[in-house]
């Protein structure tokens, strides 16, 4: 801070004398510099006075005697003027230049920045296309599998409404804690409809299995399943006919793909009375 | 200029004829050699020639431009002729007289500038004008401008500024 209130402040009717030096190379490095920034930033007052500077430092050489050069100085000149025009003038071919090499540059630039957001679009689209296509194969999906679900859930209002449908309870074993499940069952047209909630999910390699448990003591596969996150599944199991009076239901866990015989352990039981 | 920028060649030649006599008398002030301040005038407007299309009015007259130009190439030539010199002790022309030409060209405009930067020259100390010109003509450092005077740096700057105040003050007064 010190330094900034001992730094001389130079003001532009100072720097009109320090411009005599400036244009005379006698400013040190540091005012040369600090010149060189006023300069640059625009004051309208230095700059007449720089041209002023210029013009007082140049108009020395007009104390000397003028020397008309020889005439054949200017000969050669001009030759050598001429052997250039007839080429191209320089001034004419660097402003050819000048004007066409940007021309050239920012047209190719143009070029790669449209060919770059073009590009960019079609991949956009692309992506787009590609991201409604697995969108509407997922809805599809969805709409399959509400459809079915809804069915499902048809079914079972339709199995509930009839006047014979029985309801067999499921206990848990202590290897399903806080599940539930049921069976609804109508026994006029041989469907269970088999309903789990809190079921943990199946370890892997692993299925749930449902087993008609007759009186005779057979045990006949009725179907895998497996349940979803929150442990809830839904199963429609046609009964065959001919198995004769039935006892129970159990559930176990057994290899993926199921089993012909339980191997697992016994996750559900219920009598059906 | 800008007549010459488009390649128009008697706008050249005018320009040469209006303001050879002068920068030529610059080349042979610095270079005290009358061919090589022939190469350095042609030098300088083929220059001119080249770049014409560069000069931008608003940074100083066409004068303040060629007089810049000549000057700048006459000092570096001078100075790569002294490196040569040292080297090989070679016999230079330098007594070759300044004599003035016939000035047919010479217009009333540039004689009056001559007659106002004289006047204004000649007002100032023989070590004030000494000063100016070992500046401008033989681009001394003014140190070395200080050394060869044989006074305090600071006093080689006055020297400088008060010179130019002069002739900036007498071109003003007869703008």
């Amino acid at each position: 801070m010190r330094r900034e209130f001992e730094r001389p402040i130079v003001t532009c009717q100072e720097r009109q004398d320090l411009l005599l030096l400036y244009v005379a190379g006698a400013l040190d490095a540091n005012e040369r510099q600090e010149m060189r920034a006023h300069l640059a930033s625009g004051c309208q007052t230095c700059a007449a006075n720089l041209l002023e500077a210029h013009a007082a430092w140049s108009s020395i050489p007009a104390a000397l005697d003028p020397h008309q050069p020889a005439s054949v100085v200017k000969q050669r000149l001009m030759n050598r003027i001429a052997e250039k025009s007839d080429r191209l003038p320089d001034s004419l071919a660097l402003r050819i230049f000048r004007i066409l090499v940007p021309a050239a540059v920012a047209a190719g630039i143009a070029i790669i920045v449209t060919h770059a957001v073009l590009s960019r679009r079609i991949d956009e689209l692309q992506r787009e296309t590609t991201a409604e296509k697995l969108l509407l194969g997922f809805q599809d999906q969805r709409m399959r599998s509400l459809e079915a679900g809804l069915s499902n859930q048809q079914q079972i209002t339709d199995m509930l409404r009839a006047p014979d449908t029985r309801l067999i309870k499921m206990d848990a074993t202590n290897l399903q804690p806080g599940a539930t499940a049921c069976i609804i069952w109508n026994p006029k047209s041989m469907h269970w409809e088999l309903l789990t909630c809190g079921m943990a999910l199946a370890p892997n390699g692993k299925t749930y299995e449902l087993w008609i448990v007759t009186q005779s003591g057979q045990k006949i596969p009725a179907c895998t399943f497996d349940v979803d996150a929150s442990g809830e599944a839904s199963k429609l199991v046609a009964v065959p006919h001919d198995i004769g009076p039935m006892a129970m239901a159990a559930v176990t866990d057994e290899p993926a793909g199921g089993m012909p015989q339980p191997t697992g352990h016994f996750q559900f039981t219920g009598k059906i009375q | 200029m800008r007549a010459i920028a488009s390649g128009d060649r008697s706008a050249f030649s005018l320009l040469y004829d209006r303001h050879s006599p002068m920068l030529f008398a610059i080349c042979r002030r610095i270079l005290k050699d009358f061919g090589k301040s022939e190469d350095i005038l042609i030098e300088v407007f083929l220059e001119v020639w080249s770049r014409a299309d560069r000069f931008d009015g608003s940074r100083g007259s066409p004068l303040t431009y060629l007089v810049t130009l000549t000057r700048s190439r006459a000092i570096d030539r001078q100075r790569s002729q002294s490196a040569q010199l040292n080297a090989t002790s070679g016999n230079p022309d330098s007594t070759a007289p300044l004599s003035p030409a016939a000035n047919p060209l010479q217009s009333a405009e540039s004689k009056e500038q001559q007659q106002i930067v004289r006047a204004a020259l000649a007002d100032l100390e023989p070590a004030q004008r000494e000063a100016l010109e070992y500046a401008f003509y033989e681009g001394l450092s003014h140190s070395e401008i200080a050394q060869k005077l044989q006074k305090p740096l600071g006093t080689v700057k006055t020297y400088i500024r008060q010179g130019l105040i002069r002739l900036r003050s007498s071109l003003r007064t007869n703008k």
